[in-house]
C-alpha cells in the first residue's frame, strides 16, 4: 500500500459479508479499496453516500461507494472507472 | 429499498460528466494506532477456543490473535476443514497492530479471498491442531449444556399436550432420560428417588430467576432432607394421603422462554434436530409410568432408591391392568 498516505488512512469497518459481496460482484478487495484511500484520489457527496475515484497501487482505477460512520467508513461497492471518469480522476486527484 | 441496493445502483452511472457539480465529500479522522478485526463464529468454535485458552492459561483473544500471526507465517495455509452448518453467531473481537493486519489483507488479496474468511480459517486449523495436542474431545465442547436441554424440553409437550412438567422429581427424571438418550456421559447418579443432579435444580432455578420460567419455587441445589424424602414417600403412597410438606413444584415456559426456545431452536441445524429428538423423548416418556419405566430400563440408577420396592410394586399393578 502506498506508504506515504497510510498514516491518513481511516479505521474501515468491514465485514465477511462486504468483503465477500465486494469481491464476487465487483472483483475489488478490501486491501484494494483501501489503497484507493491511501493514494492520490478524488471524492464527492451523493445525499449519505459518498463517491471515490481512486487508483490501487497496481494501476487499478476504481469508482468506489462508501459511507461514513462516525469515525469509520464502510466501503460498500465498486467498480473500474468509465473513460470519462479516469479523465475527472486525472483532472481532479490529488 | 435497502442502502446496499440502492447504493448499488449508483455504479450504473457515469459520473464523468456530472462529476464537478457534485458537493465535496467530507474527510475524515486517521485511525488509531491499534486496530481491531471482528470475527463471527459459530457457538461451538467460541467455546472450544475458550476451552483451549483456558488450557494454555491465555485470554483467548490473545491465543486467536497468535493463529492469525502463525497463519501469516505459514506460506499457503488455507483450511481444510469442511465449512460447519452452525450459524455465525457469535463474534470474537481481535486487536491486532496495523501491520499485521495490513499483512493479512495482502494475504487475502493475493488469494482474492475475505481476508475475514481467511483469519477464521487459520484460526479453526489451528484450533484442531491445539485440541489435538493437547487432547481435548472436539464433541465434548459441542454437546448442548443443561439449560439448553430444559428450555428444550420446557419448549415440548407431552402426549396430552401439556407443556408443564409437575414436580422437580419429573423434571429430573426426564432431563436423565434426555441425557442417557443423546450425550455419551452424565453427571446423574443413583440417589434416594432414583438419578440426581443437582444442577437440576440449580438450573431451574436460574431459569426461574431469568424470567424464563413460571411456577417452581426456589429450588434447593442440595438433595431432599429426610423430612422433604418422606414427605414424598408419602405423597408416592398414594392419592389420599395428608401431606404436610410443600406443594409440588410445576415447571413450565414463560412467553419470555418459549421466544428464547424457538430462537434457540432455528439457531441451527443442530439445534433444530435436538429439539425434535428431546420432543420426541418427552412424548414418549412423560406419562404417569415415568419413574416405573426409568428403574426398570437404568436399574443401576435406582440402586439407592428408598421406593424401589414400591415403584416395583405399582409396575407390577400397572402390568396386570
Amino acid at each position: 500500500m502506498g506508504s506515504s498516505g497510510r498514516q491518513y488512512l481511516p479505521e474501515f469497518e468491514w465485514d465477511e459479508a462486504n468483503e465477500q459481496k465486494l469481491l464476487e460482484r465487483h472483483e475489488v478487495s478490501a486491501r484494494e479499496a483501501e489503497e484507493c484511500f491511501a493514494n492520490a484520489h478524488a471524492k464527492k457527496r451523493v445525499g449519505d453516500a459518498m463517491l471515490m475515484l481512486g487508483k490501487t497501487d497496481n494501476g487499478r482505477m476504481l469508482l468506489l461507494v462508501y459511507e461514513r460512520k462516525g469515525r469509520s467508513v464502510r466501503v460498500y461497492s465498486g467498480r473500474e472507472m468509465t473513460a470519462r471518469e479516469r479523465a475527472v480522476y486525472n483532472r481532479r486527484a490529488r | 429499498m435497502k442502502k446496499s441496493a440502492s447504493w448499488d445502483s449508483l455504479l450504473e452511472r457515469d459520473w464523468g460528466d456530472t462529476w464537478d457539480s457534485l458537493p465535496d465529500a467530507p474527510g475524515w479522522d486517521a485511525r488509531a494506532k491499534t486496530a481491531q478485526i471482528t470475527l463471527r463464529l459459530p457457538r461451538t468454535v467460541l467455546s472450544r477456543i475458550k476451552r483451549v485458552a483456558a488450557r494454555r492459561s491465555l485470554p483467548y483473544h490473545a491465543l486467536a490473535r497468535s493463529w492469525i500471526a502463525k497463519g501469516l507465517r505459514e506460506p499457503e495455509l488455507r483450511s481444510t476443514i469442511p465449512e460447519s452448518d452452525e450459524p455465525l453467531t457469535e463474534q470474537l473481537n481481535i486487536k491486532l497492530d496495523h501491520v499485521l493486519l495490513d499483512d493479512l489483507k495482502a494475504r487475502a488479496h493475493e488469494q482474492r479471498y475475505p481476508y475475514h474468511r481467511l483469519a477464521r480459517e487459520w484460526i479453526e486449523t489451528a484450533l484442531v491442531q491445539e485440541e489435538g495436542d493437547l487432547g481435548l474431545d472436539q464433541a465434548a465442547a459441542q454437546r448442548p449444556s443443561l439449560m439448553e436441554l430444559m428450555v428444550l424440553l420446557l419448549h415440548s409437550s407431552n402426549a396430552r399436550g401439556e407443556d408443564v412438567v409437575r414436580g422437580i422429581t419429573r423434571l429430573q427424571k426426564l432431563l436423565f432420560v434426555v441425557e442417557q438418550k443423546l450425550l455419551p456421559s452424565t453427571d446423574f447418579y443413583a440417589y434416594n428417588f432414583g438419578p440426581f443432579d443437582e444442577e437440576v435444580n440449580k438450573t431451574a432455578e436460574a431459569l426461574r430467576l431469568a424470567g424464563f420460567v413460571r411456577g417452581g419455587h426456589p429450588a434447593s441445589a442440595e438433595p431432599l432432607s429426610f423430612a422433604a424424602m418422606i414427605a414424598v414417600v408419602v405423597e408416592k403412597a398414594g392419592p389420599g394421603v395428608p401431606l404436610d410438606h410443600e406443594p409440588r413444584k410445576d415447571f413450565a415456559l414463560t412467553e419470555v422462554g418459549h421466544e428464547r426456545a424457538e430462537r434457540l431452536r432455528k439457531s441451527g441445524l443442530a439445534y433444530e434436530r435436538l429439539a425434535a429428538y428431546v420432543a420426541a423423548i418427552r412424548q414418549e416418556y412423560d406419562k404417569d409410568d415415568l419413574v416405573e419405566r426409568i428403574y426398570a430400563e437404568y436399574p443401576q440408577y435406582a440402586e439407592n432408591s428408598l421406593i424401589r420396592e414400591k415403584v416395583a410394586r405399582r409396575a407390577k399393578r400397572r402390568g396386570k391392568r
